[in-house]
């Protein structure tokens, strides 16, 4: 089973343009995440697409998913091709955004135990 | 010097010599007129135009950024402006520009002109109307695809958001001006707010790193931000100067004592003489043949999770 979110319907504009607009779509994704169901975000409609949404809507997912657990459950509908060097940008710079923070975290925890 | 003063102990008369357009030592004359009222004790300031013969309209966002901070800083003390030429008064009588000389707007009958506003930092919706409607909806604009057009304003929104997720200022100020010959259209985003020089000492001040020899060369770079909190951020200005190189345009930041220039002669890190209060970010679109090239060569099939 899998379920449709439209983006411009969900944030209640044809602009995704902020942190807050990405949050929302961020849980949505997330809550069928967790019942393991997949999900179409469908961007139809939608008008201007920037990355601080982005980074919230999609990047977020990188600190608690795995690209395969990602590429499995995620499906991105009408998508504009010109926006889709942006979304892989946003996607490889929040690996690499996590993945240092992880090692951050590593560190610091190395520093307290020894 | 480019800006003369003559003052008596009430009166400041602070005289522009030199046309503003948008090269590196017009925004040294922006720095040192903002300095030049910023520091003047009078409480009558006098702006003297009168040997300024071309201002590029773009550059209003940041004349309007200098004067409004200073009036909201200065209550009591008085700014006025003189010697504006007939050629600069008629463009910024249609701009709305010249409200601040006390000129009646004029309708903008061919709408040719991209009018002077000032947003407030939460009004991201309006200044994507106003893209809309005065950027894009000018007559004298080649023809575009939809989607140069819509990736042209997607970049103008990001420089907007850049304003309000990295400043304290509450207004942001902007104009445009399109310069047929080239095809070139110039737009300003000016505020005066925290410099990227402040944002960056404060933010490796913090975090015990350390302070990188040009601030907004790190800003630059893909991923580096100053912004706090758990989600990924740091590509506004980097998507931006990708996206200029692919449009061979024009891409200028004035931040404090910093300054970068990118265009198709290569890239400069330069030192202002005087430091801007504040943050000048202006693109230069190139307008001309854009579906050919720089589509083509900035779609990605996938993508890539």
């Amino acid at each position: 089973m899998s379920i449709c979110l439209n983006v411009a319907e969900k944030i209640d504009n044809p602009s995704a343009l902020t942190q807050e607009q990405g949050n929302i779509i961020y849980e949505n994704i997330v809550s069928a995440f967790e019942k393991n169901e997949q999900i179409i975000i469908d961007f139809v409609d939608v008008e201007s697409i920037i990355s601080p949404f982005l980074n919230n809507a999609i990047g977020r997912l990188y600190e608690k998913y795995r690209s395969e657990e990602i590429s499995e459950l995620l499906k991105i509908k009408n998508f504009p091709d010109v926006k889709k060097s942006t979304l892989n940008i946003v996607i490889s710079n929040a690996k690499k955004f996590y993945m240092n923070k992880e090692r951050f975290r590593n560190l610091a925890k190395e520093a307290i135990d020894s | 010097m480019q800006n003369k003063t003559q003052e008596n102990n009430q009166t400041k008369i602070i005289h522009i010599t030199k046309d503003i357009n948008i090269s590196f030592s017009a925004h040294n004359i922006l720095g040192k007129f903002a300095f030049n009222i910023n520091e003047s004790q009078e409480t009558n300031l006098i702006i003297d135009f009168s040997n300024v013969n071309f201002i590029s309209a773009n550059q209003f966002a940041v004349l309007g950024c200098i004067m409004e901070a200073f009036k909201d800083n200065n209550k009591e003390k008085r700014l006025q402006i003189f010697g504006i030429n007939d050629r600069i008064k008629k463009i910024i009588q249609k701009n709305g520009f010249g409200r601040y000389i006390g000129l009646e707007r004029k309708r903008d009958e061919f709408n040719t002109v991209i009018p002077y506003k000032v947003f407030g930092e939460y009004e991201i919706v309006e200044y994507e109307k106003y893209l809309t409607l005065s950027l894009f909806g000018r007559d004298d604009l080649p023809a575009m695809s939809d989607a140069v057009r819509s990736t042209i304003q997607d970049y103008l929104l990001e420089l907007f958001k850049n304003v309000h997720d990295h400043t304290t200022s509450k207004k942001v100020h902007t104009c445009g001006q399109y310069f047929p010959r080239s095809s070139k259209l110039f737009f300003t985003i000016a505020d005066s707010g925290e410099t990227v020089q402040h944002n960056v000492c404060s933010y490796m001040g913090k975090y015990n790193k350390d302070i990188p020899d040009n601030c907004l060369n790190w800003a630059l770079q893909e991923g580096n931000s100053t912004r706090e909190g758990d989600s990924p951020g740091g590509l506004g200005l980097s998507l931006i100067k990708s996206f200029i190189a692919l449009n061979k345009g024009e891409f200028h930041i004035i931040s404090g004592a910093e300054c970068f220039e990118f265009g198709c002669h290569g890239e400069r890190y330069k030192n202002m003489e005087y430091l801007f209060p504040g943050t000048i970010v202006t693109i230069g679109f190139n307008l001309n043949d854009n579906d050919k090239y720089f589509l083509n060569s900035e779609i990605d099939s996938d993508i890539i999770f």
